[in-house]
């Protein structure tokens, strides 16, 4: 791929704010990360798994997380001229989260305990696999959409 | 309602922790490695490990799996920006870097909260 453009950041919390602990960002944040959280809560209510079985609700916020993420950092680095409380708001906040690593963790692990390890390692490897691949697609698109 | 606004005041303070701890960690160093990302999925593995044994075992305990669980180790971890590291150190040549940081993050979350669970399911 060709890397053309404003250079995309590795951690994508980092240039919101030169101090980090600027009182504006950190509400917005704050603000994202409920939205995030009540956001998970809810699909988790409405589309709940049954004891054994992938957590398809868990995957699927993951994934359509990941590949958010990838989109929307891409898009406002190379738009450059953007409100600079939207990224922290949006990507740190809501999608971090609204995306988990640790009821991902546990869903595996109490797999495993139910005797369903098929089920464990078939729910991790497509988290893992599908997570990176759109997060990457959603670079790609990005880079295609942004001048 | 309560529950669920509970829930989302929770994954505020966790998001706000992931925010601060990240930015503390990420700053101090020049290693590429995403060690402030690995450090707050680890904690949120243990504590949700913990609280998810605990409600298992003890069924007055369920509000305090949601809100600390799902809300606070939710909102503190993360795998949206997890995904986005792994791709860009990938894209900037340092594949091992990406392999490396991928299978600490989930090997670690996975024991992590497997000792949590452990301490009240047996």
């Amino acid at each position: 791929m060709t890397a053309s453009g404003p250079a995309l950041p590795l951690d994508p919390d980092l240039p919101a704010d030169p101090t980090g602990r600027s009182p504006a960002v950190v509400a917005v944040v704050a603000v994202g990360g409920f939205l995030g959280a009540l956001a998970r809560y809810e699909l988790g209510l409405a589309w709940p798994t049954a004891a054994g079985h992938i957590p398809w609700a868990t995957f699927t916020i993951n994934t359509s997380g990941a590949f958010l993420l990838g989109l929307v950092v891409t898009v406002l680095v190379r738009i450059g001229r953007h409100n600079h409380l939207l990224r922290p708001f949006f990507c740190v906040g809501v999608l971090g989260a609204w995306t988990t690593m640790s009821t991902f963790a546990v869903e595996s692990d109490l797999l495993v305990r139910a005797h369903r390890a098929g089920a464990a390692v078939a729910y991790t490897a497509l988290t893992v696999a599908v997570g990176i691949a759109v997060a990457w697609l959603g670079v790609v698109i990005g880079r295609w959409v942004s001048p | 309602m309560g529950l669920a606004v509970a829930v989302g005041g929770a994954g505020a303070l966790g998001a706000v922790a992931r925010y601060l701890v990240d930015s503390a960690v990420q700053r101090r160093r020049r290693d590429p490695f995403p060690l402030g990302t690995l450090l707050v999925n680890l904690a949120g593995s243990l504590v949700l490990g913990l609280v998810a044994g605990l409600a298992l075992t003890h069924a007055h305990s369920t509000t305090a799996r949601t809100v600390i669980g799902t809300g606070f180790c939710g909102g503190l971890t993360t795998w949206s920006t997890a995904a986005w590291e792994t791709v860009r150190l990938a894209q900037n040549g340092t594949t091992a870097t990406s392999v490396r940081f991928t299978l600490a993050n989930l090997v670690g979350s996975f024991a992590i909260a497997a000792v949590g669970l452990l301490v009240f399911l047996r």
